[in-house]
């Protein structure tokens, strides 16, 4: 049967919802909505719907992907007027497609994360570039994370796929003042890397002020491309097209400061 | 009191530190935000544990609705915050705060309590407090918000009494808006004279004002009753009824949480009473008599909800769910409405008899919900003494049923201590639930499929029965309002004979901690006395008592030390049959003669019929409030028998 692919905005209070609460949020919205959902088989049967990787509580994100399977025909264009009509203050389909089965699922495809991250004005430029430099330029960065109850040691510098300062805060962000580290970390099967711990490889570990992930991404040919099937082209000073969606959309600004 | 730009709110700061945020923040799904200037009278629901546990309840989303149905009313609420959270508060100056708007809560006009457990009563100061609301009525002055509470506990409101205004006692659903009604007229007039808003409040059916009854002690120091302020202050203030549930107020908008709270589904209420008459049960006591609603309204409820919320479970909620005469046609009907969409249906409170058996097969084929029955005794014989008819071939046959159907878990409660119980009926609990597990896994060999689907992937499953054992709490307005709690030892000797069960493979043993059930019964049966060591508890910084990992018994022995009041005399004494108690200016409805019977009955270990099936025990409710139970269904009741 169809399937939808669906990218979701999480902003303003909801960034403080848990992965597992949006999941059932937008299970109950998809209900509200009427969108004919199919139904797993088995003695506790739930709705067909997968989700791409976690976002960390507190993070705003224009990037939480789901599949959802149907039971009957549903267009894209019905999915993102009707779940919006429905979706508490917080919570808004970007965009929905249909897509083909069998298409690779979101844990599958996904690799990549895109990262903005807000940081305090006290914050010098050149701190910042030096510690940009330095991480892009080393070969190998070892790192320990955590994992179970014990930890191990992962190269970073293998989860960094890029790290740029982006000054153009105002752009999208409804912010005039302050910087931005952009990062595209690590976030799928092959291992990840917390925007905390690309702060912490800093020379004076930076305070992030907010945590937003832009979008995510898989590495097709050398390109990243989107769940959506849209290519990200990174160039030394960063990316086009990527930004603050949410904040664009509705021009509001940044709802705790 | 427009809330202010300066005052101190949640920030993303003091969001991020503590554990579960989301509880926070609001703006779930149906939540209802008015202008604050639109309305003349504000209320604060507020409900004394965490949220989590607070959005389970299904009277507040009641009061909630009709509230803001109101064009001159609105109604929000707040929960107790988590201990992490209140410490962030009180470090950052940030008050208590209301859930849908985030204004301080001492802005509201009202603050309304839902009381539901007497172990919830240190968090009522403590909300207060955090308000910035003096704990005590005679402190407070106009420019506070109103305290009231109602709720199960509101029966015996006098260890509260000093800190609420006053309390509903009995349904909500009509008083609160007689109440909202008087306010919005007092306010009109100024709103200044608290004297006149209590005698206001007073006239309303079902309204307890603490401060228009005085105590009279005697010589001893023995209470002898309530004096009243002035001569037409009812002395005594019958519980408010709804005559008819069916047409009465129910909300379909339920509020959907983000995070995951206990019951997490929609709630629709089949019938509200029980007149089993289970002599230990104060919610069997208080609550007559029986009022069903109909399958009808029910389905079209329900129908209402689930679109609403989008809600995949729909729990149908009561004391006694199969003694609700409408379901049979109910359950038929919620097959064909909602077979087809994955909702799943829970039915607590069933009766473990063979009407059961029915309705668990027609319960899973929607979707399999948890199975819960409770026995409460271990013997015939004591099962008798509390009333709690239920034959052991009954028992295990709705447990084969519903192993045999393809549940491969079933909870069961007991509880120890309860009056004339002897060393054997401890015991007998043990070899029960022994047998109660063989009877589960042998009726794994003869299963059957039900619908023709084969049952196999659920039949791997180990079978397991859950076994929770509390202790008896005596409590107002029940025939063993007179009766003694045993001792903490006593108690944990009890449960220790029934904790042996533990390790045996396919027994889940959970057990209430006895300390707690103690302070229960202290609170359950107080005075005013009671008061005073309650708030010097909170002050010793006593919170969240039901809460296990919360839970300090040593401050509460030095509150009680330090009041000088002994908590064993409250608990622990046979009181006298011709005491005055200190709930005695409350009426149930329930006539003295009925309770002392019922009392003698158990004794003599003699059952009372069900009034609904047999003839009238004579409870006084019926008379005493010129109501009748009222049923959906008349005919048709030989079929469940």
């Amino acid at each position: 049967m169809t399937k939808l692919r669906a990218r979701f905005a999480k902003e303003h209070a909801l960034r403080f919802i848990s992965h597992l609460d949006l999941a059932r949020t937008v299970e109950r919205a998809a209900r509200r909505a009427g969108v004919p959902l199919a139904m797993s088989q088995g003695y506790h049967p739930h709705p067909r719907i997968s989700f791409g990787p976690a976002l960390p509580v507190g993070a705003t994100s224009d990037s939480e992907y789901a599949d959802i399977e149907l039971s009957a025909m549903f267009s894209a264009e019905d999915f993102h007027r009707e779940m919006n009509a429905v979706l508490p203050e917080g919570l808004a389909v970007l965009e929905a497609a249909a897509i083909r089965a069998p298409a690779e699922s979101l844990g599958g495809l996904v690799e990549w994360a895109l990262y903005c991250l807000g940081l305090p004005g006290s914050v010098s430029m050149e701190d910042l570039e030096t510690g940009v430099r330095d991480i892009l330029g080393a070969g190998e960065i070892w790192v320990e994370q955590k994992a179970g109850t014990g930890s191990r040691k992962v190269d970073a510098r293998k989860l960094i796929y890029s790290v740029w300062v982006d000054e153009s805060g105002e752009r999208g962000t409804g912010v005039s003042s302050g910087r931005f580290l952009c990062a595209i970390l690590g976030a799928g099967s092959k291992g990840t890397f917390r925007p905390e711990e690309v702060a912490a490889l800093f020379p004076k570990p930076l305070q992030l002020h907010r945590i937003h992930r832009a979008n995510l991404y898989a590495l097709e040919r050398g390109r990243l491309v989107d769940p959506m099937g849209r290519a990200l082209s990174v160039g030394k000073k960063g990316c086009d097209g990527e930004g603050f969606k949410t904040e664009k959309r509705e021009g509001r600004r940044f709802p705790i400061s | 009191m427009l809330p202010t730009s300066e005052e101190k709110r949640l920030d993303a700061e003091i969001l991020s530190s503590v554990s579960r945020p989301a509880r926070y923040i609001g703006g779930e799904w149906n939540a209802v935000r008015k202008p604050w200037n639109a309305v003349q009278v504000r209320f604060a629901l507020a409900f004394p544990d965490v949220y989590d546990v607070g959005m389970a309840h299904l009277g507040l989303p009641i009061l909630y609705d009709i509230l803001n149905r109101r064009g001159d009313a609105l109604a929000e609420r707040v929960y107790a915050p988590w201990p992490d959270m209140e410490a962030a508060m009180r470090e950052k100056g940030v008050p208590l705060l209301s859930v849908e708007s985030g204004t301080p809560v001492r802005r509201f006009d009202v603050i309304g309590f839902t009381l539901q457990y007497e172990l919830s009563y240190t968090n009522v100061l403590n909300m207060l407090d955090l308000a910035g609301v003096p704990l005590r009525s005679a402190d407070r002055s106009a420019s506070d918000p109103l305290v009231i509470a109602g709720g199960p506990c509101a029966f015996n409101p006098e260890p509260l009494a000093p800190f609420v205004d006053f309390f509903l006692v009995g349904d909500g659903e009509e008083a609160i808006d007689e109440i909202a009604g008087m306010l919005v007229g007092w306010l009109a007039r100024g709103g200044r004279s608290r004297h006149e808003l209590f005698e206001a409040a007073a006239r309303i059916q079902g309204v307890y004002a603490p401060s228009l009854y005085k105590p009279v002690v005697g010589d001893r120091g023995e209470f002898r009753g309530m004096e009243t302020a002035f001569s037409w202050v009812p002395a005594r203030v019958q519980k408010r009824v709804v005559r008819d549930l069916d047409s009465a107020s129910f909300p379909e908008r339920f509020i959907v949480p983000f995070v995951e709270v206990v019951h997490d589904r929609a709630t629709v209420e089949l019938l509200r009473g029980c007149t089993r008459g289970c002599r230990f049960c104060q919610a069997g006591m208080i609550y007559r008599p029986v009022r069903e609603r109909t399958p009808e309204t029910l389905r079209r409820q329900i129908d209402a909800v689930l679109r609403a919320t989008g809600y995949e479970e729909i729990g149908l909620s009561s004391l006694s769910s199969t003694d609700y005469t409408g379901l049979p046609e109910l359950l038929s009907g919620l097959v064909e409405d909602l077979g087809s969409c994955g909702v799943s249906l829970s039915v607590p409170s069933l009766r473990a008899d063979s009407f059961s058996i029915q309705v668990a097969e027609d319960i899973q084929r929607l979707r399999r919900t948890g199975l819960t029955f409770a026995p409460e005794a271990g013997t015939a014989r004591l099962r008798a003494a509390i009333n709690k008819t239920l034959a052991e071939e009954d028992l295990l046959g709705a447990v084969r049923a519903a192993f045999q159907a393809g549940w491969h878990s079933v909870k069961l409660y007991f509880m120890v201590g309860l009056p004339t119980e002897t060393a054997e009926d401890v015991e007998a609990i043990a070899a029960l639930a022994r047998k109660l597990l063989r009877e589960a896994r042998n009726a794994r060999f003869v299963q059957r499929a039900p619908g023709g689907r084969s049952t196999s992937a659920g039949s791997r499953k180990p079978v397991r029965l859950g076994l929770s054992v509390a202790s008896f709490v005596p409590k107002s307005h029940t025939p063993f309002q007179w009766d003694a709690q045993d001792s903490i030892p006593v108690l944990e000797e009890k449960l220790k004979v029934v904790r042996k069960l533990a390790g045996v493979k396919g027994l889940e043993l959970s057990w209430h901690d006895p300390r707690l059930s103690f302070l229960e019964a202290v609170f359950a049966r107080g005075d005013r006395r009671v008061a005073e060591v309650l708030e010097r508890a909170w002050r010793l910084g006593c919170r969240f008592d039901g809460w296990a990992d919360q839970f300090k018994f040593d401050p509460w022995l030095q509150a009680f030390r330090e009041c000088g009041v002994d908590p064993a005399w409250y608990a622990n004494r046979v009181r006298p049959l011709d005491e005055v108690m200190p709930w005695d200016h409350i009426d149930s409805g329930l006539s003295r003669r009925f309770l002392v019977l019922e009392r003698a009955r158990a004794e003599q270990g003699e059952e009372t019929p069900d009034c609904r099936s047999d003839d009238c025990p004579g409870c006084g409710v019926c008379p005493r409030l010129d109501v009748d139970n009222q049923m959906a269904k008349t005919a048709g009741r030989g079929a469940r028998q």
